[in-house]
């Protein structure tokens, strides 16, 4: 899949790595820009909460910057970053009680809908906030990142078999929420 | 009932877009210097197994063979990325404990599209103390440092301490 920004910077993920290491920070900020959607989208998926995702996928970033010198260019970076982004995003819910679920309930219908642009576009998305966060993250993944089960399994620290089967009840229950809104 | 496949086709087609300035915040947010591991001939993430087993093979009967060399006096050490945000500036310099203070010894690179300033460090493992020079006039706190303390000359240092994760 192109990412929307790869086509203003005709340089590679590694190749900008590699500039940035060398100090340049305008490097690291194409890379944001390329993959800000895909990094704040999984964090969508995991939290259900945009506010809370724009938060970890900015600490994504952030860590990702802090630990480039360990990113392996022989991997593709998105996969490397979401990584962060699930991983530390799993941490916050561990630290978390559950007395925001109403909270966080609210704030997605809110920020779900003012956000919407169009119907189609509204009624995926709301549709997919409605997913259990361990269905909604491997299937955005699959099918709007494009990445292979492995891929999955890796970022979100499971199975393949379980990324294969997460991902198969994801578009079922979603086909059955489009269905039934 | 919906198909599978056009399901499949929506979501391929569909992004959730990040928050407008999302890339701007993050760059706003960065710490002004990144810990870095040094970037030697060694391959780093495990790459290249074999060969580096042959070189280590080789290495050992070249020591059997060879009296011992000073233990490298780079040993221990840590590179440091130091960034200042100073778009007016001509000239940035990085003062502290680790070159004594002199100035004229580490000049920053800058600035870049948006005005930032950076360097990278050798740093020995311990604990430092520095501060930003502007044009030969003006003392700069690091403003993202975590750890401050006065000088007692009216400036405010920023402190950090260095450790390689090997030896940590």
């Amino acid at each position: 899949m192109q990412d929307r920004a790869s086509t203003m910077d005709g340089r590679t993920d590694r190749q900008l790595v590699e500039v940035c290491l060398a100090g340049n920070r305008d490097a690291f900020a194409e890379l944001v820009r390329r993959h800000q959607d895909s990094v704040f989208g999984l964090a969508v998926g995991m939290t259900r909460n945009r506010e809370d995702a724009a938060d970890m996928a900015q600490e994504a970033f952030i860590r990702a910057y802090g630990k480039l010198e360990q990113y392996n260019p022989g991997y593709a970076f998105k996969p490397w970053v979401l990584r962060i982004c699930a991983n530390q995003t799993k941490n916050l819910f561990r630290k978390r009680t559950r007395r925001r679920k109403a909270e966080e309930d609210h704030l997605k219908e809110e920020a779900v809908l003012a956000d919407a642009a169009d119907n189609d576009f509204h009624a995926l998305e709301k549709a997919l906030s409605n997913l259990p966060p361990k269905l909604c993250a491997p299937l955005r993944l699959k099918f709007i990142e494009g990445l292979a089960y492995d891929e999955i399994g890796a970022i979100l620290g499971i199975g393949i078999s379980a990324a294969k089967m997460r991902v198969s009840r994801g578009k079922q229950r979603l086909a059955e929420v489009l269905n039934n809104a | 009932m919906h198909d599978h496949d056009h399901l499949e086709q929506r979501l391929s087609q569909h992004r959730t877009q990040a928050p407008e300035g999302f890339a701007d915040r993050v760059m706003e947010s960065l710490p002004t210097w990144r810990k870095s591991e040094r970037r030697g001939w060694w391959p780093a993430h495990g790459r290249w197994v074999a060969p580096a087993l042959a070189g280590a093979a080789a290495m050992f009967f070249i020591m059997l063979a060879v009296p011992p060399l000073h233990s490298s006096e780079q040993a221990g050490e840590v590179v440091f990325h130091f960034e200042l945000h100073a778009p007016g500036a001509d000239k940035v310099e990085l003062l502290g404990t680790f070159n004594n203070w002199k100035s004229g010894d580490i000049v920053l690179q800058g600035p870049d599209a948006s005005g930032h300033w950076t360097a990278s460090v050798e740093l020995p493992e311990g604990r430092h103390e520095y501060i930003f020079l502007v044009d030969g006039d003006r003392w700069v706190t690091d403003p993202k440092g975590a750890t401050h303390r006065p000088d007692g000359f009216g400036q405010v240092n920023t402190v950090i301490k260095v450790y390689d994760e090997d030896n940590a």
